[in-house]
C-alpha cells in the first residue's frame, strides 16, 4: 500500500515527500501560501464528521475521473473507490437468496424470507465485526497513548498544468489518515511553525513523548526524532494486529449470527417486535412512562436476550443447545476466546514495546546540540 | 543535525577516500569514486498460471512474516497492507467454518466451503475477466503485475502517478500502440501510447472496483448453485455412503461404561443390592430404547437372576429409613417395634441378616400398629415401605456364572445396538428422506425432467406451483395434458423417453442399495442370532424374548427399505401408469374395463356410454390422487354408481387399476422397464389381495403365468429342480399335478421351506405364500375332490398345512390395506405439483441471477468498448512529424 506522492507533473514539485525533520515547513516551500499547505486537522468526533461528508462528496467525481481515465485520478481516489464494491457486496449477496423468492407458494415464501433474514444478518455482523476489530485497538491507543490512528490531515494536490478541471490554485483537496504510512510518514505537520516561540516548536511531540512514559523531568531536546521512531513503530504494529484481529472478530459475528437465538433478534412480525414497541411510543392511550417501559422491554426481549442466547449457543453451554457437536463448540470457543485474547495481547504488545519509560536519553547542555542515543 | 557530527562524517568520507585511493584492494575500489547505484531488478511478471500459482501458494506464508514483522515494529507499507489480504483468508475460512459447524446436514456443511471457495473464486475471477477481455480488444493486461527489486509483487498500473515504464519493452509498447490505433507517424509515440495505457488501465480498475460488488455476489452463487448440484450432491451422496459402509467393516464397539459398571457391580462380589441391580439394568436397557428391544433386554437380564436367594440386610440406619417411609403414620408403638426388632437382630454386631419372608412378616406387624391416616391404604403402604427397605437392603445373591451371562448378554445386545446404529446411517445416506441421500437427490433430479417430459407450458406450472391454486384445478390440469399425451403415439413416445431418463436410473440405484441394506440386516441378524445361541449353549439359559425381538425388530427394518424402495419406484412409475390407464378409458371397448362396469353398475336407465364414462371417471381420480381404492366402496354414490358386491367389485378394480401395460404403451418402454412396472403393478394387486379382512378378493388363479411373471422367487423352476416335474402349461391339470406330488411325497413343508429360503425380501415371499395359502385353502377341496381324495379326511391336512405355512410365516409382517397404501408412493397430482413448485422456483431464481449476471457483462461489454476514448481528460493532441523528416517506425 504505497501511498506515494510523486508525481511527474510538469514542473511541480512542490509535493514530493520531502522529509521536513527539523525544517520549517516555510524553508521547504517557501511560495506556498497557507492555505496551499498541507494541514494537521483536530482529532475531534464533530471534525471526522465534516471530513467523511466532504470525502463522501468527493466519491462520484472520483468515479467519474476514474472512468475517463483522468491520469490525476491517483492512488488515494483508486482506495476511497474500494469502498463501494465492499458496502454492495454484503447486500447484493442477500438480495441473491431472495431472488429466488415466489410469491405464490406459502412455504417457499416464508422458507425465502427467513433465509434472507439470515444472511442479512449475517452481513450485518460482518460490517460490525470488521469495524469492532479496528476499534478495539484504535481506542486504547488514542486513551494510553493519546494517538489517534484516525487522525486527518489536509493534504493539497497539486493537478497537472493541463488538467480540464478548474479548481482554485489547481489544487484538489485530499484527507488523508495522518498516520497511514510507515514509510513516509508525515511527521512533519506535527510541528508548530505558526507558534513564535522557538522551544515550542516540538510541543507536540513532547505532549506526545509523555504519554510514551518519558518522565516529566527529563527534558527532551529532540523529541520528534525518538517520538516519530516510536510512532512508525506503532503504525506498524498497530495495523498489522488490526488485520489479523479482524479474524476471529468476523468469526464471532459469523457464528453469533447463525445460532437460532440470533433468528429472533427484531421479534417476530406479528405485532410483538422492536418496531411495533418504537411506533408505540406515538400511543397516545398509555402513559408515556408505561410506553418507555414497554420498548425497554421490547428491546430486552428482542435484542438484549436474543444476543446474549446467541453467545451461548455459540460458546456451546450445556442444555442450551442439544446436541451441539464437538467440532461446533471448539470453533466456537476459539473464535470468541481469540476475540477476547488476540485484542489484550495486541494492545499489550504495543504498549511494551514502544514504550520510552525505561529509555535512556542523553542530555545535552544548553547549546541544543544534543542527539539522541539509543 | 550538529555540525559536530556532519563534521566528523565527511572527514570520515574523506579520509577512507584517501585510503582507498593509495590501495589496490579491489574490495573497496568503489570507493575511489563514490558508491555506485545498484542495478534495478525488478521484472515484469508473465500472466500464465504458473506464476499466478506459484505466487498463489508463496502469498499466504510471506504474509504470515510480514505479520510477525509488524508485531516488532518492523515492515514497510507494502508489507503491512499485505496482512490485510491474510487477515481477510483467515477471517472468510473461519467463518464457513463456524457455519459449517452448526450446519444440519453433511450436505448442507459442505456447501458452506463451497461457498467460500466460490465467493473467492468469483473475487479474484472478476477482475481477470475484465483485464482478459481489455487485453483482447485493447491489446494489454491491465492487471500486470511486476516484481520490484526487493522481490515485491505490485500491480503494474496500480498508481498511475508511479508507473514503472522501463520495465516495458520499447517494441511491445509499439506492439500495444498498433492495436490502439495510435498514429505512428507523432512525436514521441511512446509517450502517447503510455498515456493512453495508462488512461485504460485506470478506467479498467475504476471500472472492476464498481462492478466487483455487484459481481461477486452474482457470480458466486451461479458458480456455487451449477457446483452444488452437478458436482458437490454427488460427492457427498458417495461420501455418505462409504463412510457408512465403513461403519460395517469396523469391529462392533461397546459401551466402555457399561462394561465397567458391570464389572464393578457384578464381578468378584456375591450380593448385590436390588437397587444396584435394577439401576444397572435400567441404565443397560433404555440405552436400547432407540432399538425399541429396551424392554426385551432388560427382562431377559432380569431372568438371569432368576432363583437367586436374598437376603435382607439389618443395619442400625434401617430404623431411620423405616420411620421415615412411615412418615405420618409412624407412632411411638412403630418406633419401639423397631428400635427392639432391630437391637434384638444386630445383638452386637453392625449388621445381621434376615430372609425377605420373616422381615416381610415383622414389617407388616409395624404397618398394622402404625397410625391409620385417612387416604392411606395400610396394604399399599406396607409395599411402598418394603420398597423403600429392598432398594437398598435387599441383598440378591450372585448365582455363579452371572458375571459372565450378565456381560455376556450385554454385548449381545451392545453388538446389535452399535449394528443398527451402522445400519441406520446406511439408510439416512441412502433410502431415508434426508438431504443429500441418495434419494433424495433421486427426486431432486426427477423433477425437470418429469415437467419436461409431460411438456406443460409455462402458465401451466406457475399454476401449478401455486400453493393457493384449487386441488380441482390442479387436477383438471394434469388430466388434460395426460389425455393429449395419450391421444397421440408421438407424444406417448416423447413423454414416455423423458420419465424413463430419471425413472431408469434411480430405481436401478435404488434397488441395489436397497439390496446391500437387505444384506448388511441379513448380516447383522446372523451375528446377533449366532451370538445368541453361544451364549445359550454357554449358560444353559434360553433368551426367547430377546431372540423374538431382534427378528421382530429387523423385519420392521425389512419392511422399511422394501417400502422404501417401492415407493420411490412406484411414484416415478406412476405416470407411466396413469397414462395406462387413461389409454384404456380412452379406448372404449377395453374389457378390463367393461368387465368393471358391470360389477359396478349404474342406475338401469343410464346409457352403457354413461355407464362407462362414469367409470372412468372413478378409474381417474383414484389413479391420479392415490385415493385408498376401498375408501370407492364409500364414495360410489358421488359418480352415480351402486355399491358393487364387495368381492367382485374390488377384485375386477384391481384388474384395471393393475392391468399390464398396454402394447400402444409398452413398445416405447425397453422389455425390462415395462417388466418392472408390470411386476410392481402386479405386486401392488396381491398387496391389496393379501389381507384377512371380508373384502378380500379371490384371486384369479387360473393361470400361473402371473407368477411366472415375477421375478426373483423362480417358483417354476424352483419347482422344476425340486420336485422334477416339467409345467408346459399353466391349466388346472399342472396344478392338480403340483398338489398331487407334493401331496403324495409328503412334501408340503419342505416345500414351503424353501419358499422361504429362495425369496429376497418380504413382500415377494409373503405374496406368494398368501396366494398360495388361498389357492390351498380354496382350491384344495375342489383338487382333493377331483383326484378322488375325500374332503372330509382332507380338512385336517388343510388346517395343518395351514398351521405350517402360517407358523412358518410368523414374525412376518402381514400388510393391511393401509399399509398397502401408504406403499404407494405420491400420488400423481401431488407428484406433479410438487415438480412444478421445485422447478418454477428454481426456474425463477435462475432467471433472475442469469439476467443479472447478463446485464453485469453487458455493460461491462459497453464500457470496455467505450475505454481509452477521447475525452476531455485525455485529449490525444498529437504532434506530427514534419514531412521530410526519416518517419521510419522502429
Amino acid at each position: 500500500m504505497q501511498v506515494s506522492s510523486i508525481n511527474n507533473n510538469l514542473g511541480a514539485v512542490r509535493n514530493q515527500s520531502k522529509s521536513t525533520f527539523g525544517e520549517s515547513l516555510t524553508e521547504v516551500y517557501p511560495e506556498l501560501k497557507e492555505h496551499q499547505k498541507d494541514e494537521l486537522l483536530p482529532d475531534t468526533f464533530s471534525e471526522k464528521m465534516r471530513i467523511n461528508k466532504e470525502q463522501l462528496k468527493q466519491l462520484p467525481g472520483y468515479v467519474s475521473r476514474g472512468l475517463q481515465g483522468d491520469p490525476d485520478a491517483n492512488f488515494f481516489e483508486f482506495l476511497k473507490i474500494t469502498k463501494i464494491p465492499y458496502f454492495i457486496g454484503g447486500p447484493v449477496l442477500a438480495l441473491m437468496f431472495l431472488a429466488g423468492k415466489n410469491g405464490n407458494n406459502i412455504t417457499a415464501r416464508n422458507a425465502t424470507n427467513a433465509v434472507t433474514k439470515r444472511i442479512a444478518l449475517g452481513v450485518a455482523m460482518y460490517y460490525i465485526a470488521a469495524t469492532a476489530a479496528k476499534a478495539v485497538i484504535d481506542i486504547p491507543l488514542k486513551s494510553f497513548r493519546n494517538i489517534d490512528m484516525n487522525q486527518k490531515y489536509k493534504h493539497m494536490v497539486d493537478l497537472r498544468a493541463d488538467t480540464p478541471l478548474k479548481l482554485p490554485d489547481n489544487q484538489k483537496v485530499e484527507y488523508h489518515n495522518w498516520l497511514e504510512s510507515k514509510d513516509f510518514t508525515n511527521l512533519g505537520l506535527a510541528y508548530n511553525y505558526h507558534k513564535p516561540e522557538a522551544e515550542k516548536i516540538n510541543s507536540q511531540f513532547d505532549e506526545i513523548a509523555k504519554s510514551f512514559g518519558v518522565d516529566n523531568k527529563t527534558k527532551l531536546n529532540d523529541s520528534d526524532t525518538v517520538v516519530g521512531e516510536k510512532i512508525k513503530e506503532t503504525i506498524a504494529m498497530a495495523n498489522g494486529w488490526k488485520y489479523i484481529i479482524t479474524a476471529p472478530f468476523v468469526m464471532t459475528g459469523l457464528g453469533l449470527s447463525s445460532q437460532k437465538s440470533f433468528q429472533k433478534i427484531g421479534g417476530d412480525m406479528n405485532g410483538h417486535g422492536i418496531w411495533s414497541a418504537i411506533k408505540g411510543l406515538g400511543n397516545k392511550n398509555k402513559k408515556p412512562k408505561i410506553r418507555f417501559l414497554e420498548l425497554k422491554a421490547s428491546l430486552s426481549e428482542n435484542l438484549k436476550k436474543p444476543i446474549v442466547d446467541s453467545f451461548k449457543e455459540l460458546w456451546g453451554a450445556k442444555g442450551i443447545k442439544e446436541g451441539v457437536s464437538r467440532t461446533s463448540k471448539i470453533l466456537g470457543r476459539t473464535a470468541i476466546l481469540s476475540s477476547l485474547i488476540l485484542p489484550a495481547v495486541a494492545i499489550s504488545t504495543i504498549l511494551a514495546k514502544t514504550s520510552l519509560k525505561n529509555h535512556k536519553f542523553q542530555e545535552h547542555s544548553s547549546d541544543n546540540n544534543g542527539g539522541v542515543q539509543k | 543535525m550538529s555540525n559536530m557530527i556532519i563534521q566528523n562524517y565527511t572527514a570520515d568520507i574523506i579520509s577512507q577516500r584517501k585510503a582507498a585511493a593509495s590501495s589496490n584492494d579491489p574490495s573497496i575500489a568503489a570507493l575511489k569514486v563514490g558508491a555506485k547505484p545498484l542495478q534495478p531488478k525488478g521484472r515484469l511478471i508473465p500472466s500464465n498460471m504458473w506464476e499466478s500459482t506459484k505466487y498463489a501458494v508463496k502469498k499466504p506464508f510471506q504474509e504470515a512474516k510480514f505479520f510477525v514483522d509488524a508485531a516488532q515494529g518492523k515492515g514497510n507499507d507494502y508489507s503491512i497492507g499485505r496482512i490485510n489480504d491474510l487477515g481477510l483468508k483467515l477471517g472468510s475460512l473461519g467463518i464457513a467454518a463456524i457455519l459449517a459447524a452448526s450446519a444440519a446436514s453433511p450436505f448442507k456443511k459442505g456447501m458452506e466451503f463451497v461457498g467460500f471457495a466460490t465467493w473467492f473464486g468469483s473475487m479474484a475471477l472478476w477482475p481477470k475477466l475484465v483485464g482478459s477481455a481489455v487485453k483482447l480488444t485493447k491489446g494489454f493486461d491491465p492487471n500486470q503485475k511486476y516484481e520490484d527489486s526487493y522481490g515485491r509483487v505490485k500491480p503494474f498500473f496500480q498508481d498511475p502517478q508511479y508507473i514503472c515504464w522501463e520495465l516495458y519493452d520499447n517494441d511491445k509498447l509499439n506492439e500495444v500502440g498498433d492495436k490502439l490505433g495510435i498514429p505512428t507517424n507523432i512525436e514521441n509515440r511512446e509517450g502517447a501510447i503510455r498515456s493512453k495505457m495508462q488512461q485504460i488501465a485506470t478506467q479498467s480498475n475504476t471500472w472492476t472496483m464498481l462492478t466487483a460488488g455487484f459481481a461477486t455476489p452474482i457470480l458466486s452463487s451461479l458458480l456455487a448453485d451449477q457446483l452444488g448440484s452437478r458436482v458437490f450432491d454427488p460427492a457427498v451422496e458417495k461420501f455418505m455412503i462409504a463412510k457408512a459402509r465403513r461403519g460395517f467393516e469396523k469391529e462392533p464397539s461397546l459401551n466402555k461404561d457399561f462394561l465397567s459398571d458391570i464389572d464393578v457391580t457384578l464381578k468378584n462380589t456375591p450380593y448385590i443390592t436390588e437397587g444396584a441391580k435394577d439401576n444397572l439394568i435400567k441404565k443397560i436397557s433404555s440405552s436400547m430404547l432407540g432399538t425399541k428391544l429396551d424392554d426385551e433386554v432388560g427382562k431377559e437380564l432380569d431372568h438371569l437372576f432368576d432363583g437367586a436367594s436374598d437376603r435382607i440386610k439389618i443395619t442400625k440406619d434401617l430404623y431411620g429409613k423405616v420411620d421415615n417411609l412411615l412418615g405420618v403414620t409412624a407412632n411411638s408403638e412403630t418406633k419401639k417395634m423397631l428400635r427392639e426388632f432391630i437391637k434384638g437382630q444386630l445383638a452386637d454386631g453392625t449388621e445381621a441378616f434376615l430372609t425377605k419372608k420373616e422381615f416381610s412378616r415383622f414389617l407388616k406387624k409395624v404397618v398394622i400398629k402404625s397410625t391409620p391416616v385417612k387416604d392411606i391404604d395400610k396394604s399399599v403402604l406396607l409395599k411402598t415401605v418394603a420398597n423403600g427397605v429392598f432398594t437398598d437392603s435387599r441383598e440378591i445373591e450372585i448365582p455363579e456364572h452371572l458375571y459372565d451371562d450378565f456381560r455376556n448378554l450385554y454385548k449381545v445386545s451392545g453388538t446389535y445396538y452399535d449394528r443398527k446404529k451402522h445400519l441406520l446411517k446406511f439408510l439416512s445416506a441412502t433410502l431415508n428422506d434426508v438431504d443429500g441421500s441418495a434419494t433424495a437427490n433421486n427426486w431432486k433430479k426427477a423433477s425437470s425432467p418429469l415437467v419436461k417430459a409431460l411438456g406443460f407450458s409455462n402458465d401451466e406450472l406457475q399454476i401449478l406451483a401455486n400453493q393457493k391454486t384449487p386441488a380441482k384445478a390442479a387436477d383438471d390440469i394434469v388430466t388434460r395434458r395426460l389425455k393429449k399425451i395419450v391421444s397421440s403415439p408421438e407424444q406417448s413416445a416423447e413423454a414416455i423417453k423423458g420419465i424413463v431418463k430419471f425413472y431408469s436410473a434411480s430405481t436401478a440405484k435404488d434397488m441395489k442399495l436397497a439390496q446391500e441394506a437387505m444384506r448388511y440386516i441379513d448380516g447383522t441378524e446372523e451375528l446377533t442370532l449366532k451370538q445368541l445361541r453361544q451364549l445359550e449353549q454357554l449358560s444353559g439359559k434360553r433368551f426367547g424374548t430377546l431372540e423374538s425381538g431382534f427378528i421382530r425388530s429387523l423385519n420392521s427394518d425389512r419392511t422399511l427399505v422394501a417400502n422404501k424402495v417401492f415407493n420411490t419406484h412406484l411414484s416415478f412409475s406412476r405416470p407411466i401408469t396413469a397414462m395406462n390407464i387413461l389409454s384404456k378409458i380412452s379406448d372404449g371397448t377395453d374389457p378390463d374395463i367393461m368387465n368393471l362396469v358391470k360389477e359396478v353398475y349404474s342406475p338401469v336407465d343410464l346409457a352403457d356410454k354413461q355407464k362407462v364414462s362414469n367409470v372412468s371417471r372413478m378409474l381417474k381420480d383414484i389413479v391420479f390422487n392415490n385415493e385408498d381404492a376401498s375408501s370407492f366402496f364409500n364414495k360410489f354414490e358421488q359418480y352415480d354408481l351402486l355399491k358393487p358386491k364387495d368381492k367382485e367389485g374390488l377384485s375386477r378394480l384391481m384388474d384395471v387399476l393393475f392391468a399390464p401395460l398396454k402394447p400402444e404403451i409398452r413398445q416405447h418402454l425397453s422389455a425390462e422397464v415395462a417388466d418392472q412396472i408390470d411386476d410392481s403393478n402386479l405386486i401392488m394387486k396381491v398387496l391389496y389381495s393379501s389381507l384377512e379382512n371380508p373384502i378380500k378378493p379371490e384371486l384369479n388363479m387360473t393361470s400361473f403365468d402371473e407368477l411366472k411373471k415375477v421375478k426373483n422367487v423362480k417358483l417354476l423352476e424352483m419347482a422344476k429342480d425340486y420336485i422334477g416335474l416339467e409345467f408346459r402349461n399353466d391349466s388346472d391339470d399342472t396344478i392338480k399335478k403340483f398338489w398331487q406330488y407334493l401331496s403324495d411325497n409328503g412334501k408340503f413343508k419342505d416345500f414351503f421351506v424353501l419358499l422361504k429360503q429362495e425369496a429376497s425380501d418380504v413382500g415377494e415371499l409373503e405374496k406368494h405364500s398368501d396366494k398360495f395359502v388361498d389357492f390351498f385353502k380354496k382350491n384344495a377341496a375342489r383338487l382333493w375332490w377331483q383326484t378322488g381324495q375325500k374332503v372330509e379326511g382332507n380338512t385336517e391336512m388343510v388346517k395343518e398345512l395351514t398351521q405350517v405355512v402360517n407358523s412358518s410365516m410368523s414374525g412376518f409382517k402381514r400388510f393391511t390395506i393401509n399399509d398397502a397404501t401408504m406403499s404407494a408412493g405420491l400420488g400423481l397430482v401431488d407428484f406433479v405439483k410438487k415438480a412444478a413448485s421445485d422447478t418454477v422456483s428454481y426456474k425463477i431464481w435462475l432467471k433472475r441471477a442469469g439476467m443479472a449476471a447478463a446485464v453485469l457483462t453487458g455493460v461491462t461489454a459497453i464500457g470496455i468498448a467505450l475505454m481509452g476514448r477521447k475525452n476531455k481528460f485525455n485529449t490525444d493532441v498529437y504532434e506530427y512529424k514534419r514531412e521530410g523528416v526519416n518517419n521510419n517506425a522502429k
